[in-house]
């Protein structure tokens, strides 16, 4: 059966408070879950006090100031800083967002960070994005083309080709869709490949490139892989980038209809 | 199932999704028939006989068994849904999926032989019965 409570050891304590210093005036608090694998602890949410005046706009700058000036023992994922690498994905405040990508002006009240739903946690901020990964690497992406073409030659493409895929080939795989999926929080791990696995596997049936969009088709026809979409419209909602999964998924499911 | 659920295909799925499609215009359309034959009996109009009497016409007694035929099929893939979602356990699967098969199955039956039983009543009638 799906599980609707954590287990027992999964349940969150209130954590530690680290309080602004006195002469702070615009003073923001920053509820971070924290847990590690070492020290057999639950889970706790720590509370960080931060002066907006001496911190950056984003809340990525947030954690990286409580990393470095507050606690360094708080883990996150982050690189680029600008939303192409999709490293800092994480609940902010009850939603998918990239912590580099989301002012902190913007929340109301206190910001609150998790992880990204419903994914074993490595440490605090950090999910186990190992079968998400498998997932990704099941719908084979990379472009199938057993056509002969000449050793100086190209694969030419149309301009009106190209653009069909604009709105799939930005997807920077930081899983916020395929995490705020209820689908893919019951049937992730039995099969269900989630939004963006399958966005993916779009991308590469809608370039005219492929010439495997039959082989494709036909791997996704399954009633966990592809048909566990009920349409909940969480992952377009949710896109860091804007993007349009469940389109895709509905895309993919109209061209399987096509063709029977 | 398989170590890696994402490298085999079924093969299936896109069935469900056409007859639940299918099934769902099908009662969009028979649910208005069904509200406007229903309100046609409101008033002084309504009594046991009336009712009898209409539904034995072959229109009304044909939509009906559609509309029955409709809901069960809609119903049954409904459910088939819940249990695919939420109840991994294989035995508890398939038990549930074989009841609830069952169980619609059993009262769309149920529903058109009351359709029949009210033809029968309702040509009585006609020939001069009650």
């Amino acid at each position: 059966m799906a599980e609707f409570r954590l287990p027992a050891n999964s349940r969150i304590l209130a954590g530690n408070t680290f309080s602004a210093s006195a002469d702070a005036e615009r003073v923001k608090n920053v509820k971070v879950y924290r847990w590690s694998p070492d020290d057999g602890q639950n889970p706790r949410v720590d509370t960080y006090q931060l002066d907006l005046d001496d911190c950056g706009p984003m809340v990525l700058d947030a954690l990286l100031k409580i990393k470095n000036e507050i606690d360094p023992t708080l883990t996150f994922r982050r690189s680029c800083r600008e939303g192409i690498c999709g490293s800092c994905a994480m609940n902010i405040n009850g939603g998918n967002h990239l912590a580099c990508t989301t002012a902190i002006e913007d929340i109301e009240g206190d910001v609150a960070i998790y992880p990204l739903p419903h994914m074993p946690v490595v440490k605090d901020l950090v999910p186990d994005l190992t079968n998400f990964y498998k997932q990704y690497a099941s719908v084979e992406p990379w472009l199938k083309n057993d056509s002969p073409i000449g050793e100086t030659e190209e694969r030419l493409q149309s301009v009106e080709d190209r653009e069909k895929l604009d709105g799939l080939y930005e997807c920077i795989l930081c899983a916020s869709c395929s995490t705020s999926c209820p689908s893919y929080w019951w049937n992730g791990d039995n099969g269900y490949l989630g939004p963006a696995a399958l966005l993916q596997a779009y991308r590469f049936i809608a370039d005219s490139r492929d010439e495997a969009t039959d082989e494709r088709l036909a791997k996704l026809e399954d009633p966990f892989k592809l048909y566990r979409c009920h349409t909940i419209m969480n992952c377009t909602n949710t896109c860091p980038k804007g993007l349009n999964p469940a389109k895709a998924i509905v895309t993919i499911k109209s061209m399987i209809a096509e063709r029977k | 199932m398989t170590s890696n659920p994402y490298t085999h295909s079924a093969q299936e799925g896109h069935g469900h999704w056409y007859w639940q499609r299918v099934s769902a215009i099908a009662l969009a359309i028979l649910i208005v028939w069904f509200a406007c034959f229903v309100l046609s009996f409101s008033g002084d109009h309504g009594n046991y006989q009336a009712v009898v009497e209409r539904l034995g016409n072959v229109w009304n007694s044909t939509m009906m068994i559609l509309l029955i035929i409709s809901i069960g099929v809609h119903a049954s893939l409904g459910m088939q849904v819940v249990i695919e979602d939420y109840i991994h356990n294989t035995v508890w699967h398939h038990t549930a999926m074989i009841a609830q098969r069952l169980f619609c199955i059993m009262l769309s039956v149920m529903g058109i032989v009351a359709v029949i039983k009210i033809m029968a009543a309702s040509s009585q009638m006609l020939l001069g019965g009650h």
